[in-house]
């Protein structure tokens, strides 16, 4: 299982991996009863301080996304379903496009037209 | 995490150290140990081939004490090579007090070093049986005045044959054991040996210019304390055997003859001066890198 | 920025106990100042970032842990224990990989080291060794003097976490290492602190080589700790913030904890240490508008800390 930890981004790494977790739910690469890695083999792949993957695990607990199987693992809820997530995840990503858009000085309104645009181009070269 | 505090780690003993040391030194001198023994097999056979022409008398041989001594001296030299003392490497950084450690190696190095001097005696024991001998000497012993250019009566000589006693054969180990210990002193004590070598330098060149004829004499005096006193070397090593060598003129002719025999008194007061001496410098040598 | 920093100078509330904590700290090498008092603390089961420039006296500090250097003042306490006095428990707890890789014996195989290392430490685990050498591709009977630089790097590593030591000292781990090494070795790292749940204590200049392992940082500077807190702070509290405004604008008048502060054109970037909350207000509030507010690397962030003017 390899998540992508990017030290340079705003989260804490331990946000990053929860979000990771998230969006494998929402791409259905992770279901309900799925263990996750143990929280020393991920550390280790990713060569990562264990504490920070326990904590992420920990979180997801808290959120109701993961739960303990004592002396088993990590497995993915049961109530854990891509719909919820997919709400969170599409806030999530236009968040990020308004604080991208304000950087760069454009307004929500700009943002919104030029997607509509760029999302228009996209459909015509595919039909192409 | 943990709820209790974790016992301390455990501390190495004095066994699992001192064998540790005693293989690490035994590997580490392995090719001087196969050099001294190839030149040994040499002298083995080179022996062996005299005795049986019959042209040999073995002899204990009080004058080899010197040979015995320098190599005792410099094998300090191979058991510390590695360890990089002054540095603080690897051997400081293991868990022993770090002078305790020291004594522990020298004290694996010295059983080495007593192995081999026992080994060498069993060779000597080896050889007087196969020649049938005590080892002993038969030589002439001078007694009364002797004059100024060595003239002596022929009354003055007889024939005395002496055999080593058992002090002889203890003084090979506590020959080694001396300036083994004394070598240990100068690898552990001093830092830039190199610059030590300036020290008989010096001493040669005052020599050489000596002023006042002052140098001369205070070398003079120097060895003759250091070497043929009471408590110097000639006595530690042979019971005095070198001092009491005199060439003598008896009626025109040449002849070498002892002015006493090599005694167990002298030898025993000698040595326990040297012991304790070595032992001192080594403990200040060993000092230098202690602890706390 | 003043010199009453608003840079945190201790762990504000240490939760456990302390691996290492040093108390005034004094190692002077002739004129030269290479620890001038410092007050370290490394929570146990935690990983210290000891970061610093070349010769600032990193290395000192991790040899006095060891007792392979007398301090000149201050006193250190290894999980309680003096160095000074308790030489051999405090290092009988403490797996130490110096700077130099150079073995001690060269005649000796890697198998040999081993077994040297088993004797002096009875808490030697040997099927663990062994795993570590497979892992590692350390052969048993190669000889130390025939090794690569890697090589000996790994068959330090391997002697140090075979008896699974309580804390781990490490001088410059990755330094030297090809790629492939440096990957192995935080892998390593990483195996032993849910291993053990041990303190890692690491010294280097190649910040971003421990980047994902440390949960706490120090940065020494003329023999200063010049700041040490929890990792995440130091994430969460220093930040580049990027604002423009009208024509004039210079940002806000008294802008605490300004680490840096560079204009492009008409375009401000502050790094400040301080609530992002906060600082961003106060820059709005001073007629910016906000573009941007970046996180830094733990290497950029160090490195700003470490050019800051005092």
């Amino acid at each position: 299982m390899h998540f992508a930890i990017d030290t340079a981004d705003a989260r804490p790494i331990y946000v990053q991996i929860m979000d990771e977790v998230r969006r494998a739910l929402v791409m259905g690469a992770l279901r309900p009863e799925d263990p996750l890695p143990s929280v020393r083999q991920l550390a280790a792949d990713l060569r990562l301080n264990p504490n920070t993957v326990a904590q992420a695990y920990r979180e997801l607990e808290r959120d109701g996304i993961v739960y303990v199987r004592r002396g088993q693992g990590t497995f993915i809820a049961d109530r854990a379903t891509p719909d919820a997530e997919r709400a969170a995840l599409i806030a999530e990503v236009a968040r990020r496009a308004l604080v991208d858009a304000h950087r760069h000085g454009l307004s929500a309104d700009d943002l919104i037209q030029a997607i509509r645009d760029a999302a228009a181009a996209d459909a015509k070269t595919a039909a192409e | 995490m943990q709820t209790a505090p974790p016992s301390p780690a455990p501390l190495p003993g004095f066994a699992a150290v001192f064998g540790e040391q005693l293989s690490v030194i035994g590997r580490s001198l392995r090719l001087e140990a196969m050099i001294l023994g190839a030149a040994f097999a040499l002298l083995t056979a080179l022996t062996l081939y005299e005795l049986s022409r019959g042209s040999m008398k073995p002899d204990f041989p009080l004058d080899a004490a010197f040979l015995l001594a320098t190599t005792a001296f410099v094998m300090p030299y191979a058991v510390w090579r590695d360890e990089k003392l002054f540095s603080h490497q690897h051997f400081a950084i293991l868990p022993v007090d770090r002078r305790r450690h020291i004594a522990i190696k020298t004290l694996a190095g010295a059983v080495w070093l007593g192995g081999a001097v026992a080994w060498i005696m069993l060779w000597l024991a080896m050889i007087g049986v196969i020649a049938g001998s005590d080892l002993g000497i038969d030589r002439y012993l001078v007694s009364g005045q002797i004059g100024p250019k060595g003239e002596i009566s022929p009354d003055q000589l007889r024939m005395v044959r002496w055999a080593p006693e058992t002090w002889n054969w203890i003084s090979a180990f506590t020959t080694a054991g001396v300036f083994y210990l004394l070598g240990t002193a100068f690898e552990l004590g001093v830092r830039y040996k190199l610059r030590w070598l300036a020290v008989p330098l010096v001493f040669f060149l005052l020599l050489a210019i000596n002023p006042l004829g002052v140098t001369q004499q205070l070398a003079e005096t120097t060895i003759e304390l250091l070497l043929v006193s009471p408590l110097g070397l000639d006595n530690a090593l042979s019971g005095g055997a070198e001092t009491l060598d005199r060439l003598v003129l008896v009626g025109g002719k040449e002849t070498t003859a002892w002015t006493g025999l090599p005694s167990m008194e002298n030898w025993l007061r000698a040595t326990t001066f040297w012991l304790v001496l070595s032992g001192g410098l080594f403990w200040l040598a060993a000092s230098r890198h202690k602890e706390a | 920025m003043t010199h009453a920093a608003p840079l945190p100078h201790s762990i504000a509330s240490p939760t456990g106990d302390l691996a290492v904590a040093t108390e005034g700290l004094v190692k002077r090498y002739g004129k030269d100042t290479a620890l001038g008092g410092i007050n370290l603390a490394a929570p146990e089961g935690g990983v210290y970032l000891l970061a610093g420039e070349n010769g600032a006296g990193k290395s000192t500090l991790l040899r006095i842990l060891m007792n392979l250097v007398r301090p000149d003042g201050g006193s250190t306490r290894v999980f309680g224990l003096d160095p000074q006095r308790q030489g051999p428990q405090v290092r009988a707890e403490v797996g130490y990989i110096p700077e130099t890789h150079q073995p001690a014996y060269r005649w000796m195989t890697v198998g040999r080291l081993l077994d040297h290392h088993a004797a002096y430490y009875p808490a030697w685990d040997q099927p663990h060794a062994d795993r570590l050498c497979r892992q590692l591709s350390l052969r048993p009977d190669a000889k130390l003097g025939s090794l690569s630089k890697g090589q000996a790097r790994r068959a330090q590593l391997v002697c140090a976490l075979a008896r699974r030591p309580r804390l781990l000292l490490l001088d410059e781990p990755t330094d030297g290492l090809d790629p492939v090494a440096r990957d192995e070795v935080l892998g390593l790292l990483s195996d032993h602190l849910a291993d053990t749940g041990g303190t890692i204590l690491i010294s280097t200049h190649l910040i971003y080589e421990v980047d994902r392992l440390a949960d706490h940082i120090g940065v020494l500077r003329g023999g200063a700790l010049l700041a040490q807190l929890p990792r995440e702070d130091l994430h969460r509290r220093l930040k580049l913030y990027r604002a423009d405004g009208p024509e004039g604008w210079v940002g806000p008048a008294n802008l605490q904890g300004v680490i840096k502060r560079a204009a492009l054109g008409r375009e401000i970037r502050w790094t400040v240490w301080g609530e992002e909350a906060e600082v961003a207000t106060r820059i709005a509030d001073s007629g910016g508008v906000v573009r941007d507010v970046a996180s830094l690397t733990l290497d950029d962030a160090v490195v700003a800390l470490m050019r800051a003017k005092d």
